[in-house]
């Protein structure tokens, strides 16, 4: 174990030792429950309905009792006063300082209330991330992402402004402008979602002539997608920028929860100190803490004031590392980061299928682009499925024979057999934010 | 690690923080420009709190 504890944002809390960190999560996990109880008309309608109060829960297996909330619930929770954020809110509604939404990728979006003690809160969350992926007052960080209603990389923002660090806006600048400011200011990091981070490459390269490489960047830090805990995803990235990128996960009404440090374990903490994560197994409900076995997340966010996230059924696929990383952090690894959603993983032919398990093939694949799309339909009782992609310019000549590659990988992956489509480089969508890159037309009776 | 002896100093001296922030908010509270940097330094003692008193405290 490392000695250093400049590796550290704060050394009490990742090297607590496990019982003491236990300790700390049950005491931390019944003050929350008390404040939701107490403020939230949500929470106590919620909890007096399955009989519970908060002096019931008095140890770490108690914690089961407590009922779970759902995306739905917070949905249907915003018809109620106080408008826009129904009586879920904690706070007097003076009280909130900042709005934010989900992406709605899922459905409606769910409006999130903070005030300015949970606008410090995130960023005192994405400190600890920043900094055990290396950020110091001796980096530039630029921030090519449209400031508006998404958390997006709000808090990084203001996280780096925190650590010390000399942050550069580049809000309304488009790609190429993000690009040549990056460059003109010798900037040394950068946070974009991994598919941003492919494209900035890719206009770099292809529209302004200029290697990425030589641009300085000593760091990318990523989120909003998966990509950059998915080994050759994270790796085109790397290659592209010749820098580590890292991966850190977190949602609007979570908040920024598990993060990859400089060690790159394989896999990303949890900031334990601030969150409690339990895994259920998806089909029994089953509190899973043996490494390995995959289930869904429910999460728990500690100090969370107005909007109080008390395990939140969160959709997402994790699994416990069975190593522990040689940063010297106690703070429990998610092996893989986020491996999926709960309701991303559909049938198809009766396999189930991850999009995580296509990307994985399409990235490892160096004579193809780095987009593509997947679109499952039915055709009488028989599920498709139809992949589009791109072969890089220099490729074109060997097509036949990376299609062959293409499929046989496919099928050793995810057994399953695609119909494959390809498009001229350049043609598939880029994204700057979160991609949708795959369509399951079945439930609209496609 | 930090010892022991040293966390709690440190808890003692955020616990007096939070305590003149408190009484600056209550003592300012007509003046709007006082008022509102003292919310904002309680957010920061509350961070202040969650990294460390309540690791003492627990």
């Amino acid at each position: 174990m490392t000695e250093d504890r400049r590796i550290y944002w704060n050394p009490i809390t990742e090297l607590l030792p496990k019982e003491k960190l236990r300790a700390l999560q049950l005491k931390k996990f019944k003050r929350v429950l008390k404040w939701a109880y107490d403020k939230s008309p949500f929470y106590r309608r919620l909890y007096k309905d399955a009989g519970l109060e908060p002096g019931d829960i008095k140890s770490f297996e108690d914690i089961a009792k407590v009922p779970k909330i759902e995306k739905d619930m917070l949905r249907e929770v915003q018809k109620r006063e106080p408008f826009p954020y129904g009586d879920m809110l904690a706070v007097p509604i003076e009280e909130v300082t900042e709005f934010r939404q989900t992406s709605g990728t899922t459905g409606t979006p769910v409006y999130q209330a903070d005030t300015w003690q949970d606008w410090e809160w995130w960023s005192e969350c994405w400190s600890y991330i920043l900094y055990a992926q290396g950020y110091r007052n001796t980096d530039r960080v630029f921030m090519p992402f449209g400031y508006n209603i998404f958390v997006a990389f709000w808090a990084g923002h203001y996280a780096a402004e925190k650590i010390g660090c000399e942050v550069v806006p580049g809000g309304v600048l488009d790609t190429q402008a993000r690009i040549l400011k990056m460059q003109e200011l010798k900037c040394t990091a950068f946070m974009a979602t991994p598919t941003y981070v492919l494209n900035m490459a890719d206009v770099a390269k292809n529209k302004l002539g200029i290697d990425p490489r030589s641009i300085g960047i000593r760091r990318i830090t990523c989120a909003g997608e998966p990509g950059a805990s998915i080994p050759t995803t994270k790796k085109r990235m790397e290659e592209a920028w010749g820098c580590p990128v890292y991966d850190h996960v977190g949602a609007t009404e979570i908040g920024a929860w598990a993060y990859e440090c400089t060690s790159q374990p394989g896999g990303l903490h949890v900031n334990e100190a601030f969150f409690l994560v339990e895994i259920e197994d998806i089909e029994t409900g089953e509190i899973i803490d043996e490494p390995g076995r995959e289930g869904k997340m429910i999460i728990t966010a500690f100090d969370r004031e107005a909007k109080p996230c008390i395990r939140f059924d969160s959709k997402d696929v994790i699994r416990w590392a069975d190593y522990q990383c040689e940063c010297g952090r106690t703070f429990r690894v998610i092996d893989g980061g986020v491996i999926g959603r709960a309701d991303d993983i559909t049938k198809v032919k009766g396999v189930l299928l991850a999009p995580s398990a296509i990307e994985e093939v399409v990235r490892g694949i160096k004579e193809l682009g780095d987009e593509f799309e997947v679109i499952v339909t039915k055709r009488g009782d028989v599920d498709e499925i139809l992949l589009k992609v791109e072969i890089r310019p220099e490729s074109e000549g060997r097509k036949d024979e990376v299609l062959a590659h293409l499929k046989d990988q496919l099928r050793l992956k995810t057994n399953l057999g695609y119909k494959i489509e390809v498009h001229s480089y350049g043609s598939l969508p880029r994204y700057e934010v979160k991609a949708k890159r795959f369509k399951d037309l079945r439930k609209k009776g496609a | 690690m930090i010892s022991r002896e040293r966390m709690v100093e440190i808890d003692g001296a955020i616990k007096e923080l939070r305590r003149l922030a408190e009484g600056l908010k209550k003592d300012g509270a007509e003046i709007e420009a006082i008022k509102r940097n003292a919310v904002r330094i309680l957010a920061c003692v509350r961070m202040l709190e969650l990294n460390v008193c309540d690791v003492v405290e627990s």
